[in-house]
């Protein structure tokens, strides 16, 4: 049966081996005219055979080359964000970043040992969204900083380049995908400030492994990344759409979003619900039992809608076959 | 059994009296099954299917000599009083869940002597077959659950205390705030550790599992049942599909969607057919209200359909009909805690039961029921309520200033257990169905 869980999931997979290992087959990274592919996703700078740049690597790289260098670079990363935010919105994070799968890996497992997960509460939700949007300010402020000639951090400019880079736990999981194992989890020496950086990594790291597999998709609710395609999802041309008078407010959709969109449960009125947090893995489109309640859109065409068929589906419990299934 | 004379609320009725009204009793609600039945069969194109619930429909037929033999071999009976109490739960146990809201006439007659008339009658039925120990299926059980919904359970759980060991659940009247919903989780939790108890299995995560894919196959049933009677026209009446519903209180629930899912096939072929059981042109029902019981209860529906000019009743939005199996449980992970939390959740968010509020009112059964006119195409909407039932009585305004917006014709009925109202219930029905029959037709002409 073709459910949507099982769509995104090969998705991912597919994802996750083009971006990380179509590089052994020979293929560098994409570009056209020195403009190179940026992917909205953590396609991390980390893995050797990489085809295509991540977005917030670029603007990173651009923002530290300065006025001069770097700024004219800038144009073409965010164009391509841009272009892809606007098409697809979220649905980078769960249908495509490797990082995204990962997670998903760990929550597979955690499913398949039938351990139940955590919530986060609504004021560590808050706490989340906080932390996102921090770490957006200083991974750009500190690459402007860098940019700026004869500003206090340009002296720090080796041991800060890509700030953000250094502490993202991609940086430590992409070497071991590779076979790179030693390069996990290194401390580096060369100066107090990498080394205070390398400790702060491995923490966010550790962090990630403890948390990942227990609250849900808890990276991409820190993910800078995630905090600026989020912007683009009331935009974007793929979106989530709910037909509030259809609704029964069962409360599936809320308890089986895997960030906690309270906004998919709770709005009636509004046709169109793209809560900033939504990654659009579109789980509560196939666990809705209600017929048309809810529909995956791609602008006001209804691409798939719930209905009672899909949902016992794609539910963790399988209906009990009937007497005319049986024989 | 009442067994002490110095009990909280019933008297302790003398031996003599009891064994009488047994069997007056007996012979009363076969006479009124076996007559309700002989109404139903007079529909056209009746589905052969039909039997088997006609079967189960009769009190002191097959399903209680089976329940007797299941707890003859040491099985135990958990009875609830209202459709919030978790079904899967009591399952998962091992145990039969039998639904013990009383549709019986006479016994809400013995009931007067307890509460005041003006209490409702599925109230006072059910205390008068506690009294008298009339109901066999109210007999076999070793314990009731009771949800405190409306007024009338939130007392008549202690009025039973006096026979049977009851559960009371806490049900919170606004459903969706965080609080309520845990507080909601741990009401389920404490009556799967008292059904534990009871039964001395342990609630184990795969006899749940079992039991949530058991229910979510009678769902799926049912709403084949449902789909099929959007359809215009009509292949079932709104008399066989309720007590196909009904059903579900007392049978086994597997085999109960085992035969819906038969009789659904057989509807299906008579689509095909072109067998219908009423014309094209019949003006389309739906019930919503208070709930209608079998079988006395059956006295609306068989006026309804049995009027001249005749309705058909399309759908309903009863706790007795439709709502019973229309939720399932949706489990998103299968891990034990999960599963609680799905059946607990299934049971009380979507519930559109007027005993729920909220800053909105009950807006959900407002949306629900609005949607159903329009995926029914119903014509009309009858308000059914029956004396006492205070919580929907007070909801009909919100409905008919929405049905009058929307071009609805509405109608409230209040009505009794008795049948002494029947005549004037009938002139009050034929008047409405003729005027929806005219309506349909002059709509038709513009």
């Amino acid at each position: 049966m073709l459910t949507i869980s099982r769509l995104r999931l090969a998705s991912q997979i597919v994802c996750f081996l083009l971006i990380v290992y179509l590089g052994y087959l020979g293929v560098r990274i994409i570009q056209w005219n020195k403009i190179i592919l940026t992917l909205p996703t953590l396609s991390c700078y980390y893995t050797d055979h990489r085809i295509a740049s991540c977005f917030l690597r670029s603007l990173q790289e651009a923002l530290s080359g300065g006025w001069k260098l770097g700024y004219t670079t800038l144009i073409a990363p965010i164009l391509l964000f841009l272009i892809f935010g606007l098409i697809f919105g979220r649905s980078w994070c769960s249908w495509v970043c490797p990082l995204g799968f990962v997670q998903d890996v760990f929550i597979r497992i955690r499913k398949f040992l039938h351990i139940g997960y955590y919530n986060l509460s609504d004021n560590l939700k808050v706490v989340s969204i906080f932390a996102r949007w921090f770490f957006v300010i200083s991974l750009a402020s500190i690459a402007i900083g860098i940019g700026i000639p004869h500003f206090f951090l340009k002296q720090y400019q080796y041991d800060l380049v890509t700030p953000f880079c250094q502490i993202c736990p991609s940086k430590q999981i992409f070497p071991c995908v590779e076979g790179r194992f030693k390069e996990m989890m290194v401390v580096d020496n060369i100066s107090t400030l990498s080394t205070v950086m390398s400790c702060i990594a491995i923490g966010i790291f550790v962090f990630y492994l403890a948390t990942t597999s227990f609250i849900r998709r808890m990276w991409c609710r820190l993910c800078p990344m995630g905090a600026l395609l989020g912007c683009l999802n009331k935009l974007s041309f793929l979106s989530l759409r709910k037909e509030g008078k259809r609704c029964t407010k069962c409360g599936i959709c809320e308890r089986s979003c895997p960030v906690q969109v309270k906004e998919v449960y709770e709005e009636k009125e509004k046709e169109r619900i793209d809560p900033t947090d939504c990654t659009l893995c579109y789980r509560c489109v196939e666990m809705c039992p209600e017929k048309d309640a809810l529909k995956i859109g791609f602008f006001k065409l209804p691409i798939a809608r719930s209905k009672f068929k899909r949902f016992s589906q794609a539910s963790a419990v399988k209906t009990l076959k009937t007497q005319k299934e049986k024989s | 059994m009442i067994t002490k004379a110095d009990a909280k609320y019933l008297p302790l009725l003398p031996s003599e009296e009891k064994e009488e009204l047994q069997k007056a009793f007996k012979a009363s609600v076969q006479k009124t099954v076996a007559e309700n039945i002989e109404k139903m069969r007079k529909v056209p194109n009746r589905a052969r299917a039909m039997e088997y619930f006609d079967q189960v429909s009769d009190f002191f037929g097959m399903r209680e000599k089976e329940i007797h033999e299941f707890k003859v071999q040491g099985g135990k009976v958990v009875g609830f009083a209202c459709m919030l109490a978790p079904v899967e739960l009591i399952m998962a146990a091992g145990a039969i869940p039998i639904r013990i809201d009383s549709g019986f006439y006479t016994p809400s007659k013995i009931g007067d002597r307890v509460v005041p008339v003006e209490v409702c009658p599925v109230i006072r039925s059910m205390i008068g077959l506690t009294m008298a120990d009339l109901y066999p299926y109210l007999e076999m059980c070793d314990a009731i659950i009771s949800p405190n919904s409306c007024d009338g359970k939130t007392k008549v759980c202690e009025i039973l205390g006096d026979a049977f060991p009851v559960w009371e659940m806490n049900v919170p009247k606004v459903k969706d705030t965080p609080e309520a919903k845990a507080y909601w989780l741990h009401q389920v939790k404490d009556v799967k550790s008292k059904l534990e108890k009871l039964t001395g299995k342990k609630i184990t995560r795969k006899a749940m599992r079992t039991a949530i894919a058991k229910t979510l196959k009678a769902t799926a049933a049912s709403r084949r049942l449902q789909d099929l009677r959007k359809g215009s026209p009509a292949v079932i009446s709104g008399r066989d599909a309720m007590l196909v519903e009904q059903m579900t209180f007392f049978d086994d629930i597997g085999r109960w969607a085992d035969k819906t899912n038969l009789l659904c096939d057989e509807l299906e072929a008579k689509v095909r057919e072109k067998a219908y059981v009423a014309p094209q042109e019949t003006p389309r029902i739906l019930l919503t209200g208070s709930p209608m019981i079998w079988p006395d209860c059956w006295k609306i529906p068989n006026l309804i359909e049995e009027s001249k000019p005749a309705g058909l009743i399309v759908a309903d939005e009863l706790c007795s009909g439709d709502r019973v199996f229309f939720d399932p449980v949706g489990v998103d992970e299968g891990s034990a805690g999960d599963m609680l939390k799905a059946i607990a959740e299934r049971y009380v968010l979507p519930c559109t039961c007027p005993c729920f509020t909220s800053e909105k009112g009950n807006q959900d059964r407002i949306d629900k029921l609005q949607t159903m006119v329009k995926d029914y195409k119903a014509n009309g909407v009858i308000y059914h309520v029956i004396r006492g039932c205070h919580l929907y009585a007070m909801e009909y305004m919100r409905l008919k200033r929405l049905c009058d917006r929307e071009n609805i014709p509405i109608y409230y009925l209040d009505t009794e257990y008795s049948r002494e109202d029947s005549g004037q219930m009938k002139t009050r029905i034929e008047a409405f169905i003729e005027m929806l029959s005219t309506k349909t037709q002059t709509d038709d002409l513009y």
